[in-house]
């Protein structure tokens, strides 16, 4: 049961990396950006080509790797979301582009690094090592720690900072924020920056769980979706939350049924909660104005 | 809803020969070899899938994406049928659409409180349970390794891939018929109506819910359908083919061809299934430029294939003249609507948060009156609307309509005992024309079910001629014939507002609430304005008016109540309400001095 806990948590926060950046771009666009699960292989992709193939140094190479998922995320803002202008919130549009830029980096991930799943180095080696009397391996207690960082990171800059509140003005509303003097295309920049960014670190992190590879993350980014809708879509409390939630219901549930029931399980929880609670756990319910 | 005979135009007649062609074409397919042949097919078997998906996505807007899912419901629930029970293909059918169908009522059930992104990630993950439990249910489903299906017989022999493909062609020709008499039918156009406005749908007695599940119902039942022919046809099924990207490819083809159009889901499957055939000889590139297809077309063709053809041959949606036009839309209800109170509010309260919105409110309307609610800007009038048409519930007090409590039933229920409105920012159907606007009201009366209008019954063609007939007389009062096809978003300011009041109209309501009819009109159109209210007047229907032309109002009102902040603070005949001291005072503040004469 402890072992199944652990597991989960580790999973969670995966979950949770994946829905918090999910939750950057929705928290100033209103959309969910489907190509999400991709721009985290391709995060793992590029560390492999840069550290493993190149043989460049770890540090700098990890950070040119997510720097370039930034870009990509730029490319993506600028082919899928902005043509919409403002037509964006009208219909479900973004959804299939956003959907095909994500079929568009798979399939060229497999045309560049093949269809074979490749291992990946983890962070601090192979021993295990013992907290508080559980035999854990390091890379999952940095996988824990640097999820916190990240979600505590992303909830100070939202709350406390002036770049927090011009994200949160533009979310509710694009033109209101142009007549404040604040560059609403700036602010979306930023924040597909950033979530391209955080989506890189998580490739790299799951990269040693799951091997490096261009299917990598097929089912585990809709679980960064269900993780974020869980926690109330928007909410960077929820996200973590939700994300930890998610990893642990799914493994402790793997003491009952076969592991092949698991994403059926995880997309159960989801529905369950969408279904019960719209607004998630941690969303708060507004009646609309007609 | 249509009128059932009428004449082609130029671009229509275009279109027909190039659908009869098509057809033809079709027909011919088997000569096209085995290779074709088998393409041909599977087209044919996705169009009926796709057919149904444009009921719950393209007219009803509600996007699935576990459409694959179902499809795969549908082939197992044939396959298994006919392995282990030994059940005939053409039992098999029947079971198939009824599994799946019952799965899609299942699958729409969310969408009684989450519509949108949520809807989209919840039919995902549907598809994707099903695929995970084809895989697992080794027992049932044979796990990775498939089912193996016997061919099909009819009448004692085997029949082979050309007759199978003329079967498929009759259920397709039968499937999209049946989608048109959907499409054109009372329940097709409250599909429009929720896709284009939910709130409006619902206030014009339109019952969202029953709606969409019947919506989610009819494109599961399509797409158990298609899965059941697909089982029989490739007589080989496994967890492969019913994917994620199976359900992408699916919506795609309505999102090309044109949402929410009869023929988008025909062009569209038939260019996606075939055309991705001629370009096999750069396989390796295929899927990145299915992803650019997916891109560039959501891009750039917003409204489909239909909708490029549309802007060609802008006559293409006519609706002609009735033969008939009912002289009198607007029945009289004098009889029923004489003496007593229609409506009585007592001690209403609404808050939002921490705001009292609406502060115990007690409010009654005469049968057969006109009764004028005004106040400052804030006072909570369409607040008040909203609680009688059941838009907000309430949190204490009661209201009653014609001696029954209405308090706390939805918009749609309240509608169908006969209150109708209109709303103070115009809420149209943007996507429908102006008579399918009108005809969105007259819901309350439609008695005829689904299967009537899809069998096209004599008593489904009278009520949709009655209806029509109505509709063009209601344009009549508003003088709109002119605009009888246009979209309802190109009319302008003032005509929109007619229309909105025509539209409540249809309805046949007891009580008509208008919230700020005067709104944005010019002197001229105030003036007709008036001049309908009184027509309608006279024929015994109560109105609750909000304006704020105070002359408009105090020449047309029997009676009238002021709110400010919430609460009544004053009551009378215009007179009386005019002269309040405390009106006075809500509008024009108080007086500090009083003036030297």
């Amino acid at each position: 049961m402890l072992e199944a806990i652990e597991s989960g948590l580790v999973m969670g926060s995966i979950y949770a990396l994946l829905a918090l950046a999910i939750n950057i771009i929705y928290s100033t666009t209103g959309i969910i950006n489907f190509a999400h699960a991709e721009l985290v292989m391709l995060g793992a992709m590029f560390s492999l080509a840069i550290i493993v193939n190149s043989g460049a140094p770890i540090i700098p190479g990890l950070i040119i790797a997510c720097a370039l998922v930034g870009v990509v995320a730029l490319v993506l803002y600028y082919a899928t979301i902005k043509p919409f202008g403002d037509r964006l919130g009208n219909s479900l549009g973004w959804l299939m582009t956003t959907l095909g830029a994500g079929i568009i980096f798979k399939n060229i991930a497999q045309l560049i690094w093949g269809t074979q799943p490749r291992a990946f180095p983890s962070i601090g080696g192979e021993s295990l090592k013992t907290v508080l009397g559980i035999k854990i391996l390091p890379h999952d207690l940095w996988v824990l720690v640097i999820t916190l960082a990240i979600a505590l990171f992303i909830m100070a800059l939202f709350d406390k900072t002036v770049l927090g509140s011009a994200i949160r003005a533009t979310a509710h509303s694009h033109n209101t924020t142009r007549l404040m003097g604040i560059s609403a295309e700036k602010i979306i920049l930023v924040c597909f920056l950033m979530s391209g960014i955080v989506a890189g670190i998580a490739g790299n992190l799951i990269a040693p769980i799951t091997f490096a590879g261009a299917q990598m993350t097929s089912t585990i980014g809709l679980k960064g979706f269900g993780a974020a809708i869980i926690g109330g879509i928007g909410n960077s409390k929820g996200a973590f939350v939700g994300g930890l939630l998610l990893g642990i219901l799914e493994a402790v549930s793997m003491l009952y049924v076969t592991p092949g029931y698991k994403d059926a399980i995880a997309f159960f929880i989801m529905i369950a909660v969408i279904s019960i609670k719209p607004g998630g756990i941690f969303g708060v319910a507004y009646e609309t104005k007609v | 809803m249509w009128p059932m005979k009428r004449k082609f135009n130029r671009g229509q007649t275009i279109l027909w020969m190039i659908a009869v062609a098509a057809l033809i074409g079709y027909c011919f397919g088997p000569a096209t070899g085995p290779y074709y042949l088998r393409l041909l097919s599977l087209s044919l078997i996705y169009l009926i899938l796709t057919s149904g998906l444009n009921i719950v996505s393209g007219y009803t807007g509600q996007v699935s994406l576990g459409q694959a899912g179902l499809y795969g419901i549908g082939a197992y629930t044939g396959g298994i049928l006919a392995t282990s029970l030994g059940w005939s293909f053409w039992l098999c059918l029947p079971a198939a659409m009824a599994v799946a169908g019952i799965f899609g009522l299942l699958l729409g059930l969310p969408t009684l409180r989450v519509s949108g992104h949520y809807l989209a990630l919840i039919t995902i993950g549907f598809g994707v349970i099903v695929e995970k439990i084809l895989i697992e249910w080794v027992g049932l489903t044979g796990g990775p390794e498939g089912i193996y299906i016997p061919g099909v017989t009819m009448f004692g022999t085997p029949v082979d891939e050309t007759m199978f493909f003329y079967i498929l062609l009759a259920i397709c020709l039968i499937v999209i018929l049946i989608t048109r008499n959907i499409i054109h039918s009372p329940y097709g156009n409250a599909f429009s109506a929720i896709r284009g406005n939910e709130t409006a749908a619902s206030c014009m007695g339109i019952g969202i819910m029953k709606y969409k599940l019947l919506a989610f119902v009819l494109s599961s039942v399509f797409a158990g359908l298609s899965g059941c022919l697909y089982a029989f046809y490739s007589t080989y099924i496994s967890p492969d083919t019913f994917v994620f990207n199976l359900s992408v490819f699916f919506l795609l083809t309505i999102i090309v061809g044109g949402q929410g159009t009869l023929t988008g889901p025909i062009i569209g499957t038939i260019l996606l299934t075939i055309g991705p055939e001629y370009l096999s000889s750069i396989d390796k590139y295929r899927m990145i430029l299915y992803g650019l297809i997916l891109i560039v077309a959501v891009i750039g063709l917003p409204d489909g294939i239909t909708g490029i053809i549309r802007r060609k041959f802008p006559d293409l949606i006519t609706f002609s003249q009735p033969k008939e036009i009912c002289a009198d839309p607007i029945v009289p209800t004098h009889a029923e609507n004489q003496g007593g109170e229609l409506l009585a509010l007592t001690g209403v309260s609404k808050e939002f948060g921490g705001l009292m919105a609406i502060d115990n409110v007690t409010l009654t309307l005469d049968k057969g009156s006109i009764h004028s609610l005004i106040g400052p800007n804030g006072a909570g009038k369409s607040t008040l609307i909203n609680l009688i048409t059941g838009v907000y519930a309430p949190n204490h007090g009661q209201i009653s309509f014609d001696n029954k409590p209405i308090s706390g039933n939805n918009p749609s229920l309240i509608a169908r005992l006969g209150i109708a409105r209109t709303f103070q920012n115009v809420q149209l159907f943007k996507n429908l024309t102006v008579v399918e606007n009108v005809l969105a009201g007259t819901h309350r009366h439609n008695k005829a079910s689904l299967f009537e209008f899809i069998l096209r019954t004599k008593k489904a063609r009278k009520i949709a001629d009655y209806s029509y007939a109505e509709t063009w007389g209601l344009f009549k009062l508003i003088v709109l014939e002119a605009k009888a096809s246009d979209f309802a978003d190109s009319l302008s300011a003032g005509q929109q507002r007619l229309l909105e009041i025509a539209r409540a109209l249809a309805l046949k309501p007891k009580l008509l609430i208008l919230d700020e009819p005067a709104a944005g009109l010019n002197e001229v159109e105030i003036n007709s304005l008036g001049r309908i209210i009184k027509q309608i007047k006279d024929k015994g229907i109560s109105i609750l008016l909000i304006e704020h032309h105070i002359d408009f109002v105090m020449d047309i009102s029997d009676k009238g109540s002021v709110l400010n902040f919430g609460r009544i603070i004053a009551e009378g005949t215009p007179g009386e309400v005019q002269t309040n001291p405390e009106v006075i005072e809500a509008y024009l503040g108080k007086k500090v001095v009083d003036e030297p004469c």
